[in-house]
C-alpha cells in the first residue's frame, strides 16, 4: 500500500512556474570576461590598474601604536563614577600656530579622499 | 688527505642546512578564513591534494578570530543582560537584587565560542585531509610558494618550505582601513578588534563610521551602559541599505539611546590619558567631543602585505583589490583570488561561495557566484537583512516596481514574543511581479532573508511565495504576508 506522501506527491502539479527555460550552462570560450563585480570592467593587464609595489608604497600601513603616557597628558577618564573632566586653554595663537589641522597650508594637511574613496569607506568596505 | 674529507663533510652539513623543505601539492591556498578553508574543504572532497597556509596560528580568519563570531556572540550575550535589566519584568520574571556584567565572563565566554569553531575547522581540516601550513605564505614564481616561519606562532614551520602547485587560490582577506592622522592604540583609540575586547565598558563611546560594524558594536556597548555617539560622513547610516530600512532603523537605535551625528566630518582625534578629544566639522562649524574609547570603523582594504605578489607583477585597482576576471583568474590562469581581497562586497559567505565556484572551476571548469543574491545582515536588536535590489537603485535604473510591506506588529509570533518592531518589505516587478528584492527589519531577520534569496534565485513572485504554506505561529508569516501585500492584499494587516 503506498503511503500518503507518495500518493500525495503523485497527483500534486506544483503551482510555481519558472520563468524561462533551463538555466543555461556558460561556455567559458577563450574570451576573458570581467569580473561581474568590477568597476570599469576591469581585467588583469587592463590599463586601470596599478602595480602592487606602486599601491603598497603609497599606502599607510595599518600599525597599532601602543599609548606612551607623557606627563602631560594625564587627564582621567571618566569611569562610572567619575565626572568627565575637559582642561581647555584659552590663549592667543603664537606665530606658526594654528587651531585646526584644515588651518595649515595644504602641504602640510592630510590628503584628502576623494569622493569615490568616502563612498567606499563609509559603506563599510561594500560598493 | 684528512683536512679535504673534513671540509667537504662539512660543505655537505652546512648545504643541507640552508635548502628549503620542497613538497608538491595540486592545489595550494594562501590563507585560511572563511573563503580560504572553505575552498581547502572544497578541493579536497574534489579529489586535489590540497594544502592551506595561514600566518595567524588559527584557522578562521578575520570572521572567526575577530570578526563575525566575536562580535555576534557580544550582540547575543548583551541583548540577554539588557533584556533581563529592562524587559523581563513586562514578562512575569522577577529578578531580585541587581543583574549585573561580568565583564570578565562576558568576554571568556566570547573566547570560548571563538576558540571552539577555530578548533573545529582544524578538525574539518584533518577530516578532509588537507594539510596545514602555519606561517606566511608568498609567491616564489608563479608555481612556487614558500612558507616562512613566523616568529613568535606556536606551530609555525621552523624553516621555509617550498610548496610546488599546480593551482593557487589567493585569500588572504583584508584588514582595517586606518583613519588618517588618527593613531589606533586598541586601548582608547581602537578598531573593531580592539572593540570586541575592551577591559572595561567605556561611559562614553564615539564610533566613527555608522556602517554595519559600527552600529553592531555601538548596539552592544549601548546594552551594557555605553553613552554611544556615531559620527557619520554621510547624510544617512547603514552602508548600502534602503533607504526607508536606513532611516527606520536609525530611529530605533536612537529610541535604545544611540546618537547620531550625521553630515558630520572627523578632523582629528587625540588620546589624552585616558579620554580621546574627537574634533569634529559640520555646516562649517566645528565641535569637540570628548569619548572614554574611540572606535574606528571606517571600512576594511584588502591584505596583500608579505604575499609577494609584486614578484609575480600582479596587478591591483586603486583599492588595492588583486584583479581577476570573472573565472577568479589572474593575469596567470592557474592562480585564482577570492574573497575580501578581490572585487564584491567583503562578506564572508561571498567568499564561501568564491571558494566553493573557484575549486570547482579547477575541477570541471565550471563554477559560479550570484553577485546579484548575496544578503547582508545587521545584527542589531531588531535584526536588519536585505538581498537583491533596493528602491534606489530601481529608481535609477528606470524599473517600474511595486511594494508589498507588512509590520511584525502584525504578526502573531512576534506579539508572542513581546518583539514587534520592525517590518518586511518586497519589491517585486511591477508587471511580472517577480521578486527583485527583500528588506528586513526584525526578529530573526538574518534568517529570515535565506528564504527571499531561495525565492531570488529561483526567479519566484510575490505571488508564489505566498501560496507556499508556511507554519503558525513564525515569524516567517510576516514575509508570506509581505509578499501578498505586494501583488493582492494582507490578510493580517
Amino acid at each position: 500500500m503506498k503511503s500518503s506522501a507518495v500518493r500525495l506527491a503523485k497527483s500534486y502539479t506544483p503551482m510555481i512556474k519558472f520563468v524561462g527555460t533551463k538555466h543555461p550552462m556558460i561556455d567559458h570560450p577563450n574570451k576573458i570576461i570581467p569580473h561581474p563585480c568590477t568597476i570599469n570592467n576591469m581585467l588583469p593587464g587592463s590599463q586601470d590598474c596599478i602595480s602592487v609595489q606602486e599601491y603598497l608604497k603609497n599606502i599607510k600601513p595599518f600599525v597599532v601604536v601602543p599609548f606612551k603616557q607623557t606627563p602631560k597628558q594625564t587627564t582621567k577618564g571618566s569611569g562610572r563614577d567619575d565626572a568627565s573632566r575637559y582642561v581647555y586653554f584659552d590663549r592667543p595663537l603664537k606665530d606658526n600656530e594654528v587651531s585646526a589641522i584644515s588651518d595649515l597650508p595644504e602641504r602640510f594637511r592630510p590628503r584628502t579622499i576623494d569622493e569615490i574613496e568616502v563612498e567606499f569607506i563609509n559603506n563599510g568596505g561594500v560598493m | 688527505m684528512l683536512r679535504s674529507f673534513i671540509s667537504k663533510r662539512s660543505f655537505s652539513i652546512s648545504f643541507r642546512n640552508l635548502s628549503p623543505t620542497s613538497k608538491s601539492h595540486d592545489i595550494v591556498i594562501i590563507g585560511g578564513g572563511p573563503g580560504g578553508y572553505v575552498a581547502a574543504i572544497k578541493a579536497a572532497q574534489l579529489g586535489f591534494d590540497t594544502a592551506c597556509i595561514e600566518k595567524r596560528g588559527k584557522l578562521g580568519g578575520t570572521c572567526l578570530n575577530v570578526g563575525c563570531i566575536p562580535s555576534k556572540a557580544l550582540l547575543n550575550n548583551s541583548l540577554m543582560y539588557h533584556q533581563m535589566q529592562h524587559d523581563s519584568k513586562q514578562r512575569g520574571i522577577d529578578i531580585e537584587g541587581q543583574v549585573k556584567l561580568n565583564i570578565d565572563t562576558f568576554q571568556k565566554a566570547k573566547d570560548k565560542v571563538v576558540n571552539q569553531l577555530t578548533g573545529g575547522v582544524e578538525m574539518l581540516f584533518k577530516k578532509n585531509k588537507v594539510t596545514y601550513y602555519k606561517g606566511n605564505g608568498s609567491f616564489e614564481n608563479e608555481n612556487v610558494v614558500k612558507v616562512s616561519p613566523v616568529e613568535g606562532l606556536e606551530g609555525s614551520v621552523k624553516e621555509d618550505v617550498l610548496l610546488d602547485a599546480k593551482n593557487i587560490i589567493i585569500a588572504t582577506g583584508s584588514e582595517v582601513t586606518p583613519f588618517p592622522g588618527i593613531t589606533i592604540d586598541e586601548e582608547r583609540i581602537v578598531s573593531s578588534t580592539g572593540a570586541l575586547s575592551l577591559k572595561e565598558i567605556p561611559k562614553r563611546l564615539a564610533i566613527i563610521g555608522g556602517g554595519i560594524i559600527g552600529l553592531e558594536m555601538g548596539s552592544v556597548y549601548n546594552r551594557l551602559g555605553s553613552k554611544t555617539t556615531v559620527l557619520e560622513f554621510q547624510d544617512q547610516i547603514g552602508a548600502s541599505m534602503d533607504g526607508e530600512v536606513a532611516s527606520s532603523i536609525q530611529k530605533i537605535l536612537k529610541k535604545q539611546g544611540m546618537d547620531f551625528k550625521l553630515s558630520t566630518k572627523v578632523i582629528s582625534a587625540e588620546r589624552k590619558g585616558d579620554v580621546v578629544d574627537i574634533v569634529v566639522e559640520k555646516s562649517g562649524k566645528k565641535e569637540t567631543i570628548q569619548a572614554d574609547v574611540l572606535l574606528v570603523a571606517v571600512g576594511r582594504r584588502p591584505y596583500i602585505e608579505g604575499l609577494n605578489a609584486e614578484k609575480l607583477g600582479l596587478d591591483v585597482d586603486k583599492k588595492g583589490r588583486l584583479v581577476i576576471d570573472d573565472q577568479f583568474n589572474t593575469k596567470f590562469p592557474h592562480i585564482k583570488v577570492i574573497g575580501d581581497v578581490t572585487f564584491g562586497p567583503m562578506l564572508a559567505h561571498k567568499a564561501e561561495e568564491e571558494g566553493i565556484a573557484a575549486a570547482e572551476i579547477f575541477k570541471t571548469g565550471h563554477g559560479h557566484v550570484n553577485y546579484n543574491n548575496i544578503p547582508s545582515v545587521m545584527y542589531s536588536h531588531p535584526e536588519v537583512a536585505w538581498v537583491g535590489k533596493t528602491e534606489e537603485q530601481l529608481k535609477a535604473d528606470g524599473i517600474k516596481y511595486k511594494i508589498g510591506k507588512f509590520p511584525f506588529i502584525a504578526n502573531s509570533r512576534a506579539k508572542t514574543n513581546m518583539d514587534t518592531e520592525g517590518f518586511v518589505k518586497i519589491i517585486i516587478d511591477a508587471e511580472t511581479e517577480r521578486l527583485l528584492g527583500a528588506h528586513i527589519i526584525g526578529p530573526n531577520a538574518g534568517e529570515m532573508i535565506a528564504e527571499a534569496g531561495l525565492a531570488l534565485e529561483y526567479g519566484a513572485s510575490a505571488e508564489d511565495i505566498a501560496r507556499v504554506c508556511h507554519a503558525h505561529p513564525t515569524l516567517s508569516e510576516a514575509f508570506k504576508e509581505a509578499n501578498l501585500a505586494a501583488y493582492s492584499k494582507p490578510i493580517n494587516f
